[in-house]
């Protein structure tokens, strides 16, 4: 354990260029948005929407993370196999300092939307903009955890296939391999057996937004295109979470058996 | 203590060993020596279970290899690429957090020997320092072998002789086994007490140095020329 | 560093030859402890394992002897230190010998010779 903490100090350290690179990316987005907020007035809204898009690409932070981390070690695999470590503390040790750099990043965001939203949709019940908020960070955080064990897992296969081929073939075939396992997995979603087995716990916009507001919605929207774009349900938050760690140890897996220095 | 039986390798269709079969036994400096991309690198990389046997069987201390013999196997790579961000001192402190059987105390001898500052950082190391960082690394861990890929490769003579009597002084020949890999063979014909010579993956001569200077009155670099053709 | 050792004849005669040496000249004297096999091997850039069989070696031939647990230590018998003494000459008369031998010169040239030089170089020193 005093190995793994160790380690993971060293995955701060190594990792710190890539989260302060993103900060200043995201920083700049926001200022972006106060700038055009300035510009043409309309400061909370032009606020919110920059803020909107930073919480929105959270989705993508760990995939950059996890790139930026592992292209390190990819220089001196020598160096990071060569240890009685097991692959999986290997990468969780990187998996965990990108969700807390991905977390301090998305709090402070977080802060600043509630604080943006409020003004801008002032005429939403408070309780509504914090149910939607919580459950946008559900879904952005499991997306993030979703996407980076993709990552890993595909990062592993370019691995294994630069060891035969270089480096431009081994990508192409690894984008080759992502389409056909995206339509492969939609297939799989689609099966009756497994989406009877994860729609479950569904979640309806009327369940977030609150009292008189619903009314208010459905008087300038059609209810029913509003109840079917933003019902979701709390077993695919489940399945993906599963997945996501199938997807885990089939990347530690490969990198134990098949990657070499 | 190390064995390789019937080991081959292949990358994709080239072989990079063939039927290699190789007993070693603990207590000695044994140099492999032959031409570049004559498979040397490779077998110290299947012996650390960095790479994997197309074929065959390879195990260290009785115990079939995979990439967690990192525990009993120390392995310095050709390569020189370490945690740039890190200086010295932190460099042995992370090391030893890493291997159980790292000697703190053993490393700061090492690095005193070597004339390392522990505060140097690593990208400010010269070629030469980072070479003997890399020694004082995989030299401190109380570990039954160790495996080391052209450790004079691109450094200067004065280099090349603080490693050698680095080597004499630090390693416990009583329980370790280092396997050195070289193409200098002049700079260590001294030290070694076995050669193995590889030629495109096979495995052409194994001697005690001694016993060739002593019945064939020749010596490595003069065997090694004679086998090679 | 290396040169002090021809590469190709064995290291651990060569070691041993050099202590004799060093015994006859009187660097090492009758009860002298011997440096450690690893402070030796580091001395000479030679592996502990050779240097150890060179210890050994001389202990058979009784010029050394290892006590336990304190070290190796130079013979005091001078019965034996002066048979190293004999042998080493004859050894390095015999080489000289040869040499001139099979340059072709007589044994009256070598004997002349010797005597001239040494003559010489005695005359140099006064």
């Amino acid at each position: 354990m005093n190995a793994w903490l160790f380690l993971t100090k060293k995955e701060f350290r190594l990792g710190l260029p890539s989260f302060l690179m993103v900060l200043i990316f995201f920083s700049g987005i926001i200022a972006g948005g106060v700038f055009a907020g300035n510009q043409f007035g309309f400061e909370d809204e032009f606020m919110s929407i920059a803020l909107a898009i930073v919480l929105g690409l959270h989705t993508l932070f760990l995939v950059v993370y996890l790139y930026y981390s592992l292209n390190a070690e990819r220089r001196r695999l020598h160096l990071w196999l060569h240890t009685p470590m097991s692959i999986a503390g290997l990468l969780a040790s990187k998996l965990f300092t990108g969700v807390v750099y991905m977390l301090s990043t998305f709090i402070i965001s977080i802060i600043l939307a509630i604080q943006s939203f409020k003004n801008t949709f002032s005429f939403v019940h408070q309780e509504s903009l914090f149910n939607s908020i919580g459950s946008t960070s559900v879904i952005v955080l499991i997306a993030a955890l979703f996407m980076g064990s993709v990552f890993l897992l595909f990062w592993s296969v370019y691995l294994t296939f630069s060891q035969k081929w270089n480096d431009f073939i081994s990508f192409l075939l690894t984008v080759v391999l992502i389409f056909v396992s995206v339509w492969a997995y939609a297939g799989l979603l689609d099966i009756p057996f497994l989406q009877a087995l994860t729609n479950w716990g569904a979640i309806h916009a009327g369940d977030i937004f609150i009292g008189f507001e619903m009314s208010y919605i459905e008087d300038s929207f059609d209810i029913q295109t509003m109840e079917e774009a933003t019902v979701f349900y709390i077993g695919h938050f489940v399945r993906d979470i599963f997945f996501a760690v199938i997807m885990f140890i089939a990347a530690c897996w490969i990198i134990e058996r098949k990657v070499e220095v | 203590m190390i064995s390789l039986k019937d080991v081959t390798k292949r990358y994709g269709s080239k072989r990079a060993l063939d039927q290699v079969n190789l007993e070693l036994t603990s207590g000695k400096l044994i140099g492999l020596v032959g031409e570049n991309g004559s498979g040397k690198s490779t077998t110290l990389k299947l012996i650390a279970g960095l790479n994997h046997p197309t074929n065959g069987e390879i195990k260290v201390s009785g115990n079939k290899v995979d990439r967690r013999i990192a525990q009993s196997v120390s392995y310095l790579s050709e390569l020189d690429e370490y945690y740039r961000f890190f200086n010295v001192r932190q460099s042995i402190a992370f090391y030893a957090s890493q291997f159980k059987d790292f000697d703190q105390e053993k490393a700061y001898e090492i690095l005193k020997f070597m004339k390392l500052n522990p505060n140097d950082k690593l990208k400010h190391l010269s070629k030469g320092n980072r070479g003997r960082l890399k020694i004082v690394l995989s030299l401190s861990r109380n570990v039954p072998v160790i495996l080391m890929d052209e450790p004079f490769s691109g450094l200067d003579p004065m280099v090349r002789n603080s490693i050698v009597k680095g080597l004499i002084s630090f390693i416990d020949l009583e329980k370790q086994l280092v396997l050195i890999t070289t193409h200098e063979i002049r700079e260590v014909e001294n030290i070694l007490d076995e050669v193995i010579a590889i030629k495109d993956g096979s495995i052409i001569g194994h001697h005690n140095v001694e016993q060739l200077r002593e019945e064939k009155h020749t010596s490595i670099v003069d065997w090694m020329t004679d086998i090679y053709e | 560093m290396a040169d002090i050792f021809q590469s190709s004849q064995p290291i651990y005669q060569q070691l041993a030859e050099r202590l004799k040496r060093q015994i006859i000249r009187g660097e090492l004297s009758p009860g002298d402890k011997l440096p450690s096999v690893r402070e030796t091997g580091i001395d000479v850039s030679v592996n502990p394992n050779t240097v150890q069989r060179t210890y050994r070696e001389l202990e058979s031939m009784q010029i050394v002897e290892t006590r336990r647990g304190q070290g190796t230590f130079v013979t005091e018998d001078e019965l034996i230190l002066d048979s190293i003494r004999e042998e080493m000459k004859a050894k390095v008369i015999t080489d000289f010998v040869r040499g001139m031998q099979e340059m072709g010169y007589s044994d009256e040239e070598i004997q002349s010779g010797l005597t001239n030089y040494l003559k010489e170089k005695g005359e140099e020193n006064i």
